[in-house]
């Protein structure tokens, strides 16, 4: 596989991932204004205890709708967790959203052979700062519901690595270009 | 910088134009106004011995150090 066709490869799912971001956003804020215009739309959807991590799953039964105390019902949702969680992440999409238009930024410089430009070092920078954002609103977590409430403070290291190499390219990258600015004044 | 270029000066001694010197020694007259303006972080010996040849000088000639 040459450069070109895994930059062209890379690109695409770069623009790809940045679409899926974008639709999921969509989504994410008409369900949010929705919800909030008829709750009972939202009736019988539900999720399990305890709720882990970040991430939490709805899904609906068909058929009797009997109230299970064990579980957490959408429409009991405590209004100020969902705006939390909306913004949070609302957030975290806009955030990976520039992330990746960032990344994709430095993949068209690259496929330009400018790859030690000065804007490639700021776009990695860019890229450390906004995972180094990403990561820290994703340390605090707030389910809160009728029956059942958790909210806390976790490290999330995925983003905080992520964020640490790009700091580290962006060294990288300006090493580069001041030994390309040193070519480009070699006669 | 401490190290001058004292190429135009040469060049004015041997009646050369620039853009006559760039042709002989074939590189680009914007590398050379880097070179005479004293921009260029450094100079390839290759090119130095193009320039020493065209204008019949020693490498002395055109570089000069210069306490700063």
């Amino acid at each position: 596989m040459n450069k070109n066709s895994l930059l062209n490869i890379a690109t695409f799912l770069c623009k790809f991932i940045n679409a899926c971001l974008i639709i999921v956003l969509l989504i994410l804020t008409v369900v949010f204004i929705h919800f909030q215009v008829d709750r009972n739309f939202y009736k019988g959807w539900h999720t399990e205890k305890p709720i882990k991590g970040n991430s939490i799953q709805f899904q609906k039964t068909y058929g009797d709708e009997v109230i299970d105390p064990d579980k957490i019902y959408i429409t009991d949702w405590n209004t100020g967790s969902l705006y939390f969680n909306y913004f949070k992440y609302v957030g975290i999409i806009f955030l990976l959203y520039l992330t990746i238009y960032q990344f994709q930024k430095v993949l068209k410089s690259v496929k330009n052979f400018e790859t030690f430009k000065t804007t490639n070092v700021q776009a990695f920078r860019r890229i450390g700062v906004y995972c180094l954002i990403i990561s820290s609103i994703s340390w605090i977590t707030d389910w809160d519901f009728n029956n059942y409430h958790v909210s806390g403070f976790h490290i999330d290291f995925d983003f905080l690595i992520i964020s640490l190499l790009a700091f580290i390219f962006a060294e990288i990258f300006k090493e580069g270009n001041q030994l390309m600015e040193e070519n480009k004044l070699t006669v | 910088m401490a190290i001058l270029i004292n190429l135009d000066r040469i060049l004015d001694e041997r009646g050369m134009k620039s853009n006559e010197l760039a042709d002989i020694v074939g590189i680009t007259t914007a590398n050379l106004s880097i070179l005479k303006t004293g921009k260029a972080k450094a100079v390839r010996f290759s090119t130095l011995e193009a320039i020493c040849k065209a204008l019949d000088c020693q490498p002395g000639d055109i570089l000069e150090y210069k306490a700063s």
